[in-house]
């Protein structure tokens, strides 16, 4: 369990800059997700963390120390592969004792710490079974207890959910986060699924092109994204973006280049170029003859609502732009019907003003 | 991972490319030497190559090697795709031994398959024929098929077979229409592959050719018994060459099945 | 049981190995019984082959000269296929390409041309001469160590291919999941690599252990009267000595000794896999 320091780490391969110049300080213990798309340097940052790339400039410290002259092997990390990487010659319990006999623990100690670990993950039954006769998440679950029977100073995980369906994963998610907190091991997650980030970790972490976009709670990446690439990556937005003419009370008339829009906002200053993001849960829709007097919003014609479980959607059309709004499907709503004429407005601090 | 190959890696390639090539390099340039005990100091002729053209006998032998070849690169094709398809069918314990029985001859010495053969055409009255040849070629040959085929086989998907059945398509159009399209390149590696050791055998043709018949192998193998001389160096050459000219059009037909060729996964 | 009639497509390949091979096993095997002189039922074949010293001898050598083949082939054939399949980017087809093309020039020629590479005043001889290495030449033809570099050149392309194709076929993550864990490079070969690559190495053992043990033409070729194995022995009593029964009874022999050692390899690989 460690600290881990990440300072100027940058990796180059050809021209490419695939890793550039990161940095970032994770205390002990702490559950952060890396996010991004593929190509954005996610599992090469792992990689270099873990010790298999070598960074070609900057360094990894553990608890101040660096670690760049450690080999992979007497680094203390333990890593789940996206494809689990379970030995198929061994067993289960072959498998789970493999680290431990590479650290030179007495026989009759492994065999205890292998069954604790396998209880852990709730695998003790399957201690003989070789890898091919167990499903995926069993799978999963096996390569974890692996990595963690050896007290890694921090655990790495590379998209080690994203082979598993949804509702196998969904269940994945719940017990990693379980055992994550009983070990309280300082844990790297990579993956391109934000909602899977959101619930496992403590800190998200965004990257896109080698560099951190974003570092923060799921909460503050969601809710107070720095710039459209992280609101667009976390969740779905609507963008509002141009340079601001007018201002009101709660209220920023933009002019986007084709048109000017007054819409429900605040902190802008008239002549500034600024760039909103709306959540579209946030976004209300009524029927024009229901239009709340006095309230700032944008006119336009709903496309057909789409009841979707637990939300209800619609996309807006104003004639320039199309606003998506998310409702929730318990509210009281009549459907207004295809094209029918409505208007969608929100409060002005649900408008995040983005930086370029 | 580490994926720089070190000093030694190279080392080793180098060594192991010279070990596998300096003495068939040697031997194709003293076909031009005109050295009759391959002595040096080099000196350039054609003389052992317009040696060979007249040679009627070794044309012979070669002419017998070719259709024995063909022959059991064809018939090989055939009976690996038939078994190969068919034991998909088999219940499971059978499957195991059918596959154990045809792939058998990759694991008993030619020599000894040359021999048993021999000793059943004694044991039944026979006399020696091309028959028994080429029938000891096609078994020596089989599995060698049946390794190409099976890695294309494996990954071919059977529902694909039911969907086009359930299409209303015959057993036949089935097999034309959606098999052989998946596997004819894996079927023709298997028979090229077939073609090549049959015509690179000695073994079996030397036990069960009929006296006064040869083929190239035989030729060779009786032309080094009776002392070096250049005409095998050029016959050699010849070979070597004619090889290499159906390895790369083979290849450059099938770039992508190269590894299906050598009997892998693609 | 329900037997799908698709599964007949499987016959005419067994009928093909039912009396091409196991049909003349069988009659090898009678034959092998039976008394050369009269031609009735005996064990005096097989009495024969183990009473006498040399015949004894001789095994002995031929199976050492096989397993010295196959354990040099093995570490050229590994080292070479490892590095192709897990280092190698681009130029691996190509060296896997030019590794190859030797297997699939005439095997006689390549004995052939051994034969002529190492002959006094050969290339080699002349070589080593003008370099004061060997005063009269190196004088390894007709030996047993010519006979070996023979028969490796011959068969351990083919073991390259299968263990690169294990290897190939391996999920590079499991090296990097072994030395995670703490393993060392060559803990990671010894319980990780070798282990899962054991298949490809089994079939390679197989391709080239087999063909060297009833090898005949390249022992007589390189070897000379160095060069006597269970094979020319054999092939001696077929057409020299006109013992047919004997010649059996003496591939009987060899046959046991592929099928043991065959089981012995297979045992001991399994071993290897499991521990």
């Amino acid at each position: 369990m460690a600290k881990v320091t990440l300072k100027g780490l940058t990796k180059i391969y050809g021209k490419n800059t695939v890793v550039d110049h990161i940095e970032l300080t994770v205390e002990n213990g702490t559950l952060v997700s890396i996010l991004g798309p593929s190509g954005c340097g996610k599992t090469t940052t792992l990689r270099m963390l873990a010790g298999f790339e070598l960074p070609d400039d900057g360094e990894v410290l553990f608890d101040d120390e660096p670690v760049g002259n450690v080999p992979v092997n007497k680094r203390g990390i333990g890593m789940v592969f996206q494809s689990y990487a379970l030995f198929p010659h061994m067993t289960v319990f072959q498998n789970v004792a493999y680290g431990l006999e590479q650290r030179k623990i007495p026989k009759q100690d492994i065999e205890p710490q292998v069954m604790e670990a396998l209880r852990t993950v709730h695998m003790a039954d399957f201690r003989d079974r070789k890898p091919s006769q167990l499903s995926g998440g069993q799978q999963q679950r096996v390569a974890l207890a692996r990595a963690l029977v050896i007290k890694p100073r921090v655990l790495l995980l590379d998209e080690s959910l994203s082979a598993l369906d949804k509702k196998l994963r969904v269940e994945m998610q719940t017990e990693l986060r379980r055992i994550l907190e009983e070990t309280h091991v300082t844990t790297f997650f990579v993956t391109h699924d934000q909602e899977e980030a959101m619930t496992l970790s403590d800190t998200i972490v965004v990257m896109h092109d080698g560099k951190i976009e974003q570092m923060g709670t799921p909460r503050e990446v969601y809710e107070k994204p720095k710039n459209r690439f992280v609101a667009d990556f976390l969740g779905k937005a609507n963008f509002f973006e141009g340079i601001v003419t007018e201002t009101g009370e709660g209220t920023v008339t933009i002019d986007t280049g084709n048109e000017k829009i007054t819409i429900p906002a605040d902190g802008a200053e008239a002549g500034e170029k600024v760039l909103y993001a709306v959540r579209p849960e946030k976004v209300k829709v009524f029927e024009k003859s229901e239009k709340p007097a006095g309230r700032t919003g944008i006119d336009g014609s709903a496309d057909r609502f789409v009841y979707k479980g637990n939300i209800t959607t619609c996309t807006v059309d104003s004639g320039s732009m199309s606003i998506l709004s998310e409702m929730n499907s318990g509210d009281e709503r009549k459907d207004a019907g295809r094209n029918a004429e409505v208007f969608v407005t929100w409060e002005p601090e649900d408008a995040i003003r983005l930086e370029e | 991972m580490n994926r720089k190959t070190g000093f030694f890696g190279k080392l080793l390639i180098v060594l192991v490319l010279l070990y596998l090539y300096v003495p068939i390099v040697v031997l194709m340039l003293l076909s031009f030497n005109e050295s009759r005990y391959n002595s040096l100091p080099f000196k350039f002729t054609t003389h052992w190559y317009q040696e060979l053209a007249a040679d009627t006998e070794l044309i012979n032998s070669a002419k017998n090697s070719l259709l024995l070849a063909f022959l059991t690169g064809i018939v090989c094709m055939i009976l690996a795709t038939f078994f190969i398809l068919g034991q998909r069918y088999l219940a499971k314990r059978t499957q195991g031994l059918f596959n154990s029985i045809v792939m058998m001859p990759m694991s008993i010495p030619w020599l000894i398959i040359g021999l048993s053969i021999l000793l059943m055409i004694r044991f039944m009255g026979f006399s020696k024929s091309m028959f028994f040849v080429a029938m000891g070629h096609i078994v020596i040959s089989l599995p060698y098929s049946l390794l190409v085929l099976r890695a294309r086989v494996s990954s071919l998907d059977k529902s694909l077979e039911e969907m086009s059945a359930s299409l209303g398509a015959s057993p036949w159009t089935t097999f034309r229409r959606v098999t052989f399209p998946a596997i004819a390149p894996a079927m023709l590696a298997g028979g090229f592959l077939s073609f090549l050791i049959s015509f690179d055998n000695f073994p079996i043709s030397y036990f069960l050719m009929p006296n006064g018949i040869f083929t190239l192998p035989i030729e060779i193998q009786s032309s080094i018994k009776f002392g070096f001389t250049p005409e095998i160096n050029a016959i050699s050459t010849i070979i070597i060459g004619i090889s290499l000219v159906c390895l790369t059009v083979v290849g450059l037909i099938m770039r992508s099945n190269l590894k299906a060729m050598l009997g892998g996964k693609d | 049981m329900k037997v799908n009639k698709k599964s007949a497509m499987t016959w005419p390949a067994m009928l093909m190995l039912l009396c091409f091979t196991l049909i003349p096993l069988l009659i090898m095997f009678e034959t092998s019984f039976r008394s050369d002189e009269t031609g009735t039922l005996t064990l005096e074949n097989y009495k024969k082959f183990f009473t006498n010293f040399m015949y004894i001898k001789l095994t002995g050598s031929t199976l050492l000269m096989s397993l010295l083949v196959t354990v040099i082939s093995l570490l050229i054939a590994y080292p070479l296929a490892y590095i192709m399949a897990k280092k190698l980017k681009g130029l691996k087809n190509v060296i896997l390409v030019l590794t190859i093309i030797p297997f699939f020039t005439n095997q006689l020629v390549r004995v052939y041309s051994w034969l002529i590479f190492l002959q006094d005043g050969g290339i080699l001889n002349r070589l080593f001469m003008s370099f004061g290495l060997a005063e009269n030449g190196l004088g390894i033809l007709y030996t047993r160590a010519a006979v070996v570099i023979g028969l490796t050149h011959a068969f351990f392309p083919y073991m390259v291919v299968t263990i690169y194709m294990a290897l190939e076929r391996m999920d590079d993550s499991l090296i990097e999941a072994s030395m995670s864990l703490g393993a060392s490079k060559w803990t990671t070969f010894k319980d990780v690599i070798f282990p899962i690559s054991m298949p490809g190495v089994m079939s390679g053992v197989t391709i080239v252990f087999v063909p060297c043990l009833g090898s005949f033409v390249e022992p007589r070729i390189l070897g000379g009267v160095n060069g006597t194995v269970i094979g020319t022995v054999i092939e001696d009593q077929f057409f020299q000595l006109y013992g047919w029964n004997f010649g059996a009874a003496i591939a009987f022999v060899l046959f046991a000794l592929v099928l043991i050692f065959m089981g012995a390899f297979g045992a001991l690989g399994r071993r290897w896999e499991t521990e």
